[in-house]
């Protein structure tokens, strides 16, 4: 049965205690996108895997750089890219989405943050499969791919926590939700992503340098590719942890009664 | 023990029209000091002014008053939605609100798919849910539609499985938005003794509703609303 609201911030223990809710609620939503189509949430691997691979193959020739190391670098860099940017632009209209929930019962707002987030994980399952695939075509297969798994566990992390403070503030300011969409944008060509560190040669280099989307990728990407991170990225991701674990439970403490007024 | 109980519960709604939920009218507002603007605070409605009042083990409380009178406000707020923006509000006890019955219910899932959705959502364990499921299939009737999507039901046989789950599982405080009504004369006989046993079952009812019939019927303790206050209680 619900429980009343707890005066001390319960938003964190609510992950396990509202497992039940927020697991189910999340796999149904993807079950009803996907309802009554054939090969279902893998038309997602499909469109990623064409995408994947028409970009993989243009821009290797228009850098002029060998196939088998920009088609596995670009597909393992932008389907992070996809599962990082899809969940924060979701974050910004979570509560809105799902507020004839928050309008009718009592149920802390971190829950649902969870059911997007485990929406968006389910689709990066689905697309985790092309990164499987390009990995053995080009032979890119090494343990290195093991320490991606906390590298993940750190963006998951870094994703709840600004989720929780996007979605309660783009909740009051709905143009905020347009302004991270244009932002998130904007950021995609400013991160090596589709091009390659290297490419900058020392000028310009701080575009990626001290780009907090590069890092966040790069944790992840490396060890997919078989290379280790450099360990200055451990310490820039718990930094990023840190710091929006501060403002989330700012904005948590001060606002979280608040948004089932501004719905 | 379940209670519930007020003091002075003030609850205002911020009314919100597009311009000043944008961020252009706060970023002006902050720039011009709330001077030229003087919407600074926003306009905002109080749905529930002030009101005390503490409702104990065993109370049937009947809350009735007209239109916007704060009824529905009143509700939510117990059911831990709305949190007072002045004085205070206790809920001991876990609550069961049968303000929407259909709540996040969807057309496109079968009427058992539909079963774990809103149980879950009620916060009852899977393996509770599986325990009671077939009671819950067998009690709303639907027999072999209960395999179906939602969307082929009637707006009967919806009605019927969604007040089928959401009385299954007791609670110690129940809330409720008018008397419920269920179906044809056969089933409503069946649906109202099993309203009546959830209730019993339950610490404290409190019931909005415009019938005072029903509300004699039910209730031990009568609230009057007018305009967000308590005109008799009692």
């Amino acid at each position: 049965m619900n429980v009343p609201p707890k005066k001390i911030i319960g938003e964190i223990p609510a992950i396990v205690t509202y497992f039940n809710m927020w697991f189910l609620l999340g796999w149904y939503d993807i079950k009803q996108r996907y309802r009554r189509s054939v090969i279902g949430p893998f038309w997602i691997t499909l469109s990623t895997g064409v995408m994947v691979a028409a970009i993989g193959f243009m821009f290797s020739t228009i850098f002029k750089s060998a196939i088998e190391e920009f088609l596995p670098y670009f597909a393992v860099g932008q389907i992070v890219w996809l599962f990082f940017s899809t969940q924060i632009n979701d974050s910004c209209t979570t509560f809105v989405q799902y507020q004839s929930i928050i309008k009718q019962m009592s149920v802390p707002l971190s829950v649902h943050i969870m059911r997007k987030l485990w929406n968006n994980l389910i689709l990066f399952g689905h697309n985790f499969l092309i990164i499987i695939i390009v990995l053995i075509i080009f032979h890119k297969m090494s343990w290195m791919i093991l320490l991606a798994i906390p590298a993940f566990i750190l963006i998951l992390i870094l994703l709840f926590l600004v989720s929780i403070m996007l979605g309660i503030v783009c909740t009051r300011f709905r143009d905020i939700t347009q302004i991270v969409a244009v932002f998130m944008q904007l950021i995609f060509f400013f991160t090596p992503i589709l091009w390659m560190k290297k490419v900058l040669a020392g000028r310009n280099s701080w575009v990626s340098d001290f780009n907090p989307f590069y890092h966040i990728i790069e944790i992840v990407r490396a060890p997919l590719l078989g290379e280790a991170p450099a360990w200055i990225l451990w310490v820039y991701m718990l930094a990023y942890i840190a710091i929006a674990a501060a403002m989330a439970l700012f904005f948590l403490k001060k606002f979280r009664h608040r948004v089932s007024y501004w719905l | 023990m379940s209670l519930l109980k007020a003091e002075k519960l003030t609850i205002d709604y911020p009314i919100f029209d597009s311009s000043s939920r944008s961020l252009k009218k706060a970023l002006i507002r902050a720039a011009t000091g709330g001077r030229i603007a003087n919407d600074s605070r926003g306009i905002s409605v109080r749905a529930i002014d002030g009101i005390s009042f503490s409702i104990e083990h065993g109370e049937r409380v009947g809350l009735m008053g007209n239109n916007g009178a704060g009824k529905s406000t009143l509700l939510r707020a117990l059911a831990g939605v709305y949190a007072p923006t002045g004085g205070s509000l206790q809920i001991n006890g876990s609550v069961a609100s049968l303000l929407d019955l259909s709540l996040g219910m969807d057309g496109e899932f079968t009427g058992y798919e539909n079963i774990f959705i809103r149980c879950v959502l009620m916060g009852i364990p899977r393996s509770v849910i599986k325990k009671h499921i077939d009671e819950i299939i067998e009690f709303s009737e639907l027999g072999d539609y209960i395999k179906m999507p939602m969307r082929t039901y009637s707006s009967g046989m919806h009605l019927r499985l969604s007040f089928s789950v959401c009385t299954a599982f007791p609670a110690d405080i129940v809330l409720m938005d008018e008397w419920l009504a269920v179906g044809d004369a056969d089933f409503s006989k069946k649906a109202e003794n099993r309203l009546m046993e959830f209730i019993k079952k339950s610490s404290i009812l409190v019931l909005a509703s415009h019938s005072v019939e029903q509300v004699n019927k039910i209730c031990n303790r009568i609230i009057i609303m007018e305009h967000g206050s308590i005109i008799k209680d009692g």
